[in-house]
This record gives C-alpha cells, sequence and structure tokens, in this order.
C-alpha cells in the first residue's frame, strides 16, 4: 500500500514530464510529414470508408440502418482509441527503454503519456466527427444526432474511456517488459476484439446467440453504449446487452471502468519495481 | 578505513561530523536474476506454471553485497573496479532507477547523474528539446529551464547544433550535452559515470574545472573512472569496488597502489601514486 501512496504523490511532481512527452510524441510524430495532424483524421477516414463498402455497400449485412455511416462513426472512433492507446502504451517503457536505463522517472509517466497522445488525437477526431454527424445526422424521425445529450453525456463517457484504457495498457506495459512475445498477443486480441464490439452491428439488431454474453462482459462494448447513444440514436445511453435501461447502462459501464482501472494500477505498482532492471 | 579519513577532515573542517550525510548506504545487496537478463517468453512462463519450477536459485547474482557507503557533502569520491564489480550498480542504485533487495539507501539533496554517458536524450528531438526533457526529468518546469538554457548551451560549446535532432550527434557531442545539463542545474549530488572518456582535449579540462568548481561549493561528487590518473586528480576519496564490496576505501594515492597491486602485482615499484603525490 506504500508503493501506491507514494506514487500518487509522486505523479504531480512529474506534470512536467508528462507534457514534455506528449509534446514530443506529437512533435515527433507529425512534424516529419506532409500533411501534419490531417493523418490523424485520415486513418479513420479510410477506415470507414472501407468498413461501409464492406459491410453497406456489399450488402453482406442484412439488416439495414439508416446512415450505416454515421453508426460507424460514432462506434468506431472510441474503438480506436481504446485499441490503439493500449498498444502504444503496452509498448511505451520498452519504447523508452533508453529514458527508463538512465534517468528514474515513476514509470506510470510513460504509460500515461502513451494513452494522453492517442486521446488528445481522439478529441481531434471526434471534434470533426460531431460536426459531420450534427450535419448530416439529422432526420425527424428515427436515430438523428441529439446535440443537447451529446453534450451532456459526452465528458463522462471520455473520462471513461481515458481510464479504461489506462487502466488497462498499464499492466500490459509492465508485462510486455517481462515477456518480450506479449505485444504480438496483445495486437492479435484487439484484432478479434472489434468482432465482439457493437462497431460494425448493433446490439438487438443481429441475433448475438451465445456470444451475447461475451458482448456484454466486453467493457468496450458498454463504453460505446454511451456514445453511440446521443450520437447515433439520439437517446441516452442505453445498452441492450444489459437490459437496455439507462441506469443499468451507466452502472455497468462505471463498474467496469472503475474495477479495471483499479486493478490495472495495482498489477502496475506490483511490477513497475523490477522493469528499470529488465527493459 | 574511514574512521581515520574522518578524523582527518574533521580536524581541516571542524563540526563536519554534525552534517547530514549527502549519500548513505546501508547494508545494501542487489541481487540480479540472470535470466532477467535476456528477454522470457510467454512460453517460459507457462512452462513454469505448469512444471512449478520457482525462481533458480542458482540463477541468483549478487551484486552488491551488504554494501555500505557514506559520502558527506564536500566530498569527492572516486569509484574503481574491474568490470561487474558493482559501480553501475551503485549509481542506479543511488539514483532511484532501481532498487535495493535488502537494505537500504538515503539521498539528501537533488542528485544528478549521468550514467553510461547518456542524460536520457530522445534521439528524435532537437538538443535544445531534449534539454527541456532532461531537465524535467530533475523537477524543473519550463520556466526555470528557460534562466538555465543560456549556461547549458554556453558551457557545451553546442550553440550551432541546438536546433539538430540529438541522432545526428556524435557520441562525444551527446556526453558534452548530457555532461552540460547535469552540472548546469545545479544539484546538489554529482554521479558521474565515465565521463572523461569521450570527451576530446577541449572539453575534458572543461570537465575537470567544472568538477573542481563544484567542489568548492561543498557539494557531493561520485566519479566513476577507468581513468586512474583522473581519479587521482580530483578525488579527495577512492573506494575500489570488488566482487560487489568495498575492498579498499581511503585517501586517493592509496587506494589506488593497492589497486594496482592487487591486479598487477610489483607495479606500483615502478609507477605509484603515492610517490607522485610526494
Amino acid at each position: 500500500m506504500t508503493t501506491i501512496a507514494k506514487s500518487f504523490r509522486e505523479l504531480p511532481e512529474y506534470s512536467q514530464v508528462l507534457a514534455n512527452l506528449v509534446l514530443r510524441d506529437l512533435k515527433v510524430k507529425y512534424q516529419s510529414r506532409g500533411l501534419g495532424f490531417a493523418w490523424s483524421l485520415l486513418h479513420p477516414a479510410a477506415l470507414l470508408l472501407i468498413w461501409y463498402t464492406v459491410f453497406h455497400r456489399t450488402g453482406l449485412m442484412r439488416a439495414t440502418m439508416h446512415n450505416y455511416w454515421a453508426y460507424l462513426l460514432s462506434g468506431m472512433l472510441v474503438f480506436q482509441f481504446i485499441s490503439s492507446a493500449i498498444i502504444d502504451g503496452s509498448w511505451s517503457i520498452r519504447r523508452n527503454a533508453g529514458i527508463v536505463r538512465k534517468v528514474y522517472l515513476p514509470l506510470e509517466i510513460l504509460v500515461i503519456a502513451a494513452v494522453t497522445v492517442k486521446f488528445v488525437e481522439f478529441l481531434f477526431q471526434l471534434v470533426v466527427a460531431l460536426v459531420l454527424l450534427a450535419f448530416l445526422h439529422t432526420a425527424d424521425t428515427g436515430a438523428s444526432f441529439s446535440v443537447l445529450k451529446t453534450i451532456i453525456v459526452l465528458p463522462a463517457a471520455l473520462i471513461l474511456s481515458y481510464l479504461l484504457a489506462l487502466g488497462l495498457a498499464l499492466p500490459l506495459a509492465a508485462w510486455c517488459v517481462i515477456y518480450r512475445d506479449l505485444d504480438h498477443l496483445v495486437g492479435l486480441a484487439l484484432t478479434a476484439l472489434i468482432y465482439l464490439t457493437p462497431v460494425f452491428w448493433a446490439t438487438g439488431m443481429i441475433n448475438l446467440n451465445d456470444y451475447a454474453l461475451l458482448v456484454a462482459l466486453n467493457p468496450i462494448a458498454d463504453l460505446l453504449a454511451l456514445f453511440q447513444g446521443p450520437m447515433y440514436w439520439g437517446t441516452w445511453p442505453t445498452n441492450p446487452a444489459v437490459g437496455g435501461n439507462a441506469t443499468n447502462t451507466w452502472f455497468i459501464a462505471i463498474g467496469f471502468v472503475a474495477l479495471i482501472f483499479t486493478a490495472g494500477w495495482l498489477l502496475f505498482t506490483h511490477s513497475k519495481r523490477f522493469l528499470a532492471e529488465v527493459v | 578505513m574511514i574512521a581515520p579519513l574522518e578524523a582527518l577532515t574533521q580536524q581541516m573542517i571542524p563540526g563536519l561530523r554534525c552534517r547530514v550525510p549527502a549519500i548513505e548506504c546501508v547494508k545494501v545487496w542487489k541481487q540480479y536474476y540472470f535470466h532477467q537478463h535476456r528477454p522470457r517468453k510467454i512460453k517460459d512462463a507457462l512452462f513454469e506454471m505448469i512444471g512449478g519450477r520457482a525462481r533458480d536459485a542458482r540463477d541468483a547474482v549478487w551484486a552488491l553485497q551488504s554494501f555500505s557507503l557514506t559520502v558527506y557533502p564536500g566530498e569527492t569520491v572516486g569509484v574503481v573496479g574491474h568490470n561487474g564489480s558493482g559501480k553501475s550498480t551503485l549509481l542506479k542504485l543511488l539514483s532511484k532507477i532501481i532498487q535495493p533487495t535488502t537494505g537500504h539507501v538515503h539521498i539528501s539533496g537533488r542528485l544528478s547523474a549521468l550514467i553510461e554517458l547518456g542524460a536520457g536524450f530522445c534521439e528524435d528531438l532537437t538538443a535544445k528539446e531534449n534539454v527541456y526533457l532532461a531537465a524535467s526529468f530533475l523537477g524543473f518546469n519550463k520556466r526555470d529551464v528557460d534562466q538555465m538554457y543560456p549556461g547549458i548551451v554556453d558551457f557545451s560549446e553546442l550553440s550551432d547544433h541546438m536546433e539538430t535532432p540529438v541522432k545526428y550527434f556524435s557520441s562525444g557531442m551527446q556526453a558534452r550535452l548530457g555532461f552540460s545539463i547535469a552540472i548546469n542545474v545545479n544539484p546538489d549530488i554529482l554521479l558521474i559515470d565515465e565521463i572523461l572518456a569521450v570527451g576530446d582535449a577541449d572539453f575534458q579540462p572543461k570537465c575537470k574545472a567544472a568538477i573542481k568548481n563544484f567542489q568548492h561549493q561543498g557539494k557531493a561528487i561520485l566519479f566513476v573512472s577507468h581513468d586512474l590518473s583522473a581519479v587521482h586528480d580530483l578525488c579527495t576519496r577512492v573506494i575500489w569496488m570488488k566482487e560487489g564490496k568495498i575492498a579498499a576505501d581511503g585517501p586517493p594515492a592509496q587506494t589506488l597502489d593497492t589497486y594496482l597491486e592487487h591486479y598487477w602485482p610489483g607495479c606500483t615499484a615502478h609507477k605509484s601514486f603515492a610517490k607522485l603525490a610526494s
């Protein structure tokens, strides 16, 4: 317990380090490329185009959804953020081995920085998505973008996604230092996970059969409901996988995040002592 | 070995004993496992779990064994010893990068360390950005660094290259920059690892002068080097480390002669630091 107390006491002193690391990553990533920050938009735009073509234009999805692109958009950015934050975060300590071996810093900072960089990109993408949805995803009846509900729900939903990504990335970052082949598995697991998450399909629109429990236990799926509700359906968040009413939806999402974040932090604190020796 | 030295320094600087030690290691043991030094696979973990095989005690190596050292402000302690004698482990323990298996390490004051030449540079950033990053590791915010920056650039003599990414720097230039940062952040304790090995003819005397200046300010320095004559010139006390223990501790000439005599018997008959001093 003392190590955890120490870690919380120490972190504020390293806020300048965090700022520098985040700026470093953004700079290194975007200054060397002609299009700069636009690249962070091009990637999801290309994915959206591919998925829209594959799942909608070809008729692969039998159930048709009004403005299918808007549905994809309201879920994919969150999933992409969490997934890329986990991948970058779990690699963050290894990537900064040069720093870890030579100076002391609380190693959480490196993971927090990696997740924050992805979060900044996510926010940027989200702003563009919100503008698109507000202008193009409108309808008199049925699903449409709700400005008011989005403004109310989004801050909490964003905080929860950030904490979830961090809670998952922290222990993985430590284990990736100890087990050198873990990062392959992480990538693979995330590739599989997107099919268990209602990004392409909507819960309630297809028959989940035996997979219903898996979807309900997928914390990312529970978070996605918070975004898709106001951004696509125009309703308060409701997650059919956990019964559908608003209380359940929030309770499950917050519960999962609290559990994963606490467990992730504890697991990281438990193993961080040895990381500088092994990295 | 420590007692007579302390008595001597106390004669010169009365009241020294009352001062708080800058560095204090008390019975520090540090154990490494050999398998920690090679990458592990999940496969290994699974085998260990299934086979129930715990970490093998034979794989363990003690890098420091009941190591105790007290350094007071004003002392410059040289550390000599062969590769693998625990010198770098000591520096890493002092800078909190690693933690002792048992025993405790106490540091009082701001500590600035140069371990394996670098200061934790990020290759893709420019030298200027790296100065700000490295200083933030030591707890300085942007405004503090703005004030220190001219001094750092001046000392390193790299003013033409501050906008160049560090990856294009030679190892000597990186060492210059690292040393300039370490010395200009005004630490109370300075840990230096082999800094003089890469600097060129101009920079070496400058480093030595900076270290001397640091000594006059009454700060503590731990100086690891294989350059024995530099150790002799700069240090007020030298320890010889062997297999994770202190094999000798005392005035520079005395420890260095013991060290040399142990590995090259008879050599001090020709070249002795004690004779050199007198």
